[in-house]
């Protein structure tokens, strides 16, 4: 059994104690990266009760259940923030990708005490597809928000829009990833792959708006 | 595989519409035509989740967690161009709520199937849009085949999940699929229909 709630408390440890030694910048990113490895956590026990409720089998639960509380409950600390404490956009950014790292890092450290670290490939392509695609999605909740959150018109419609999007992108990596052979590779290739030009799009978004370089 | 060729057709025509009308955003900078991409853009997602589940598990997805979201939120993107069309323009009759009415009133008949908050999600959505749908065309002077093509897409769809309900088999003489194709050739018409509109 692999007891999640210890690897939780021995990992987020030292960063809350990082968050109570590092300057106010840090800070805010350490915290971010502390409420994705939270909300990772707070998933499994959600997916976990959904499924046995609905009475699906782990592959049915992977594939139609928890991509959409995993997004939803990764969006939850980003909203938050957005709500309450109206980041600069720079900051919200590296929020939202934080959280991303710190759900997809807490996730694969509890794949590997599950399932072991002595297959150097599989942990490659493991940590590889699952985090590009948890910052994969990050990146298009970042993007969407950072620029549908000025548009009073469509903040409600274009944040749920978006929220489909990244559910929909998460199930299907799930669904191609519980496949066998040349399908589960591309499952485990695709958010790489759409991950490459994304860098550069983002890049260019920072660069292109005088916001982001105000502090 | 009829429902897979059918569902991969409207995918393709989902994804082109979309592509029209982001290209038209582009050019034209205009909300509505970004409205219209939003609203492509959704469908075509939860028929690529669909469709892809279909193809690889043999068997339409057990759950409407997924794909169900991504129609709805579509819909919504209609709501908000309909609504900026209406304006400060109200219709007072009770003409329009008879959308509701029935929105409401099959999203109770669905229930005995269970899904009991996707189909109330459903009602109010759709119910709204068919809503602004009368409303736009009961306007006085105001461009009618824009809001058509909207009640033609929300009245097929319907039908669809009606026949869906009392699903027959996996052959051409299941009325489903012609009802799903109709479906599909309505958002062209809707595309169609919108180009019209904001051209005058």
């Amino acid at each position: 059994m692999t007891y999640i709630e210890n690897i939780y408390l021995c990992i987020a440890l030292p960063v809350m104690l990082a968050v109570l030694c590092t300057n106010p910048r840090a800070r805010v990113s350490m915290l971010f990266l502390l409420s994705g490895m939270t909300v990772c956590l707070f998933s499994s026990y959600i997916s976990t009760f959904l499924a046995s409720v609905m009475r699906t089998d782990l592959v049915t639960a992977s594939v139609e259940i928890t991509p959409l509380v995993e997004e939803c409950m990764k969006l939850l600390p980003v909203l938050f923030s957005l709500l309450v404490f109206e980041p600069r956009k720079q900051t919200a950014a590296n929020g939202i990708l934080m959280t991303a790292v710190g759900f997809a890092t807490f996730e694969n450290i509890c794949y590997l005490a599950a399932n072991g670290a002595g297959n150097i490939l599989n942990v490659l392509i493991r940590g590889a597809g699952a985090g590009a695609m948890h910052i994969f999605c990050g990146f298009l909740i970042g993007v969407g928000l950072l620029y549908l959150w000025d548009v009073l018109w469509l903040k409600v419609a274009g944040t749920i829009s978006l929220l489909c999007l990244v559910i929909t992108f998460h199930a299907i990596y799930n669904l191609l990833v519980t496949q066998t052979g040349a399908l589960c590779l591309i499952g485990y290739v695709l958010p790489i792959v759409c991950l490459i030009p994304a860098i550069p799009v983002g890049w260019w978004l920072v660069r292109k708006d005088p916001s982001f370089h105000s502090y | 595989m009829i429902e897979v060729l059918e569902n991969a057709l409207q995918l393709a025509v989902l994804l082109l519409c979309a592509l029209y009308a982001g290209l038209m955003t582009y050019k034209k900078r205009s909300r509505g035509w970004l409205l219209m991409a939003g609203f492509y853009l959704c469908y075509a997602i939860g028929d690529a989740y669909w469709l892809l589940y279909l193809s690889l598990r043999g068997y339409t997805p057990q759950f409407s967690f997924i794909a169900n979201p991504s129609w709805y939120t579509s819909g919504l993107f209609l709501c908000i161009l309909l609504r900026l069309s209406l304006g400060e323009a109200r219709d007072r009759s009770l003409l329009p709520w008879l959308m509701p009415v029935f929105c409401a009133a099959s999203g109770l008949f669905y229930m005995q199937w269970g899904k009991y908050l996707s189909n109330a999600v459903a009602a109010f959505v759709f119910g709204w849009l068919g809503y602004l749908t009368v409303c736009c065309l009961r306007r006085p002077g105001a461009d009618r085949g824009f809001p058509a093509s909207v009640l033609a897409h929300i009245l097929l769809l319907y039908v669809v999940w009606y026949c869906s309900c009392f699903w027959w088999s996996d052959t051409w003489a299941n009325p489903y699929f012609w009802f799903d194709i109709l479906h599909t050739a309505s958002f062209i018409w809707m595309l169609l229909a919108y180009r019209k509109a904001a051209a005058t």
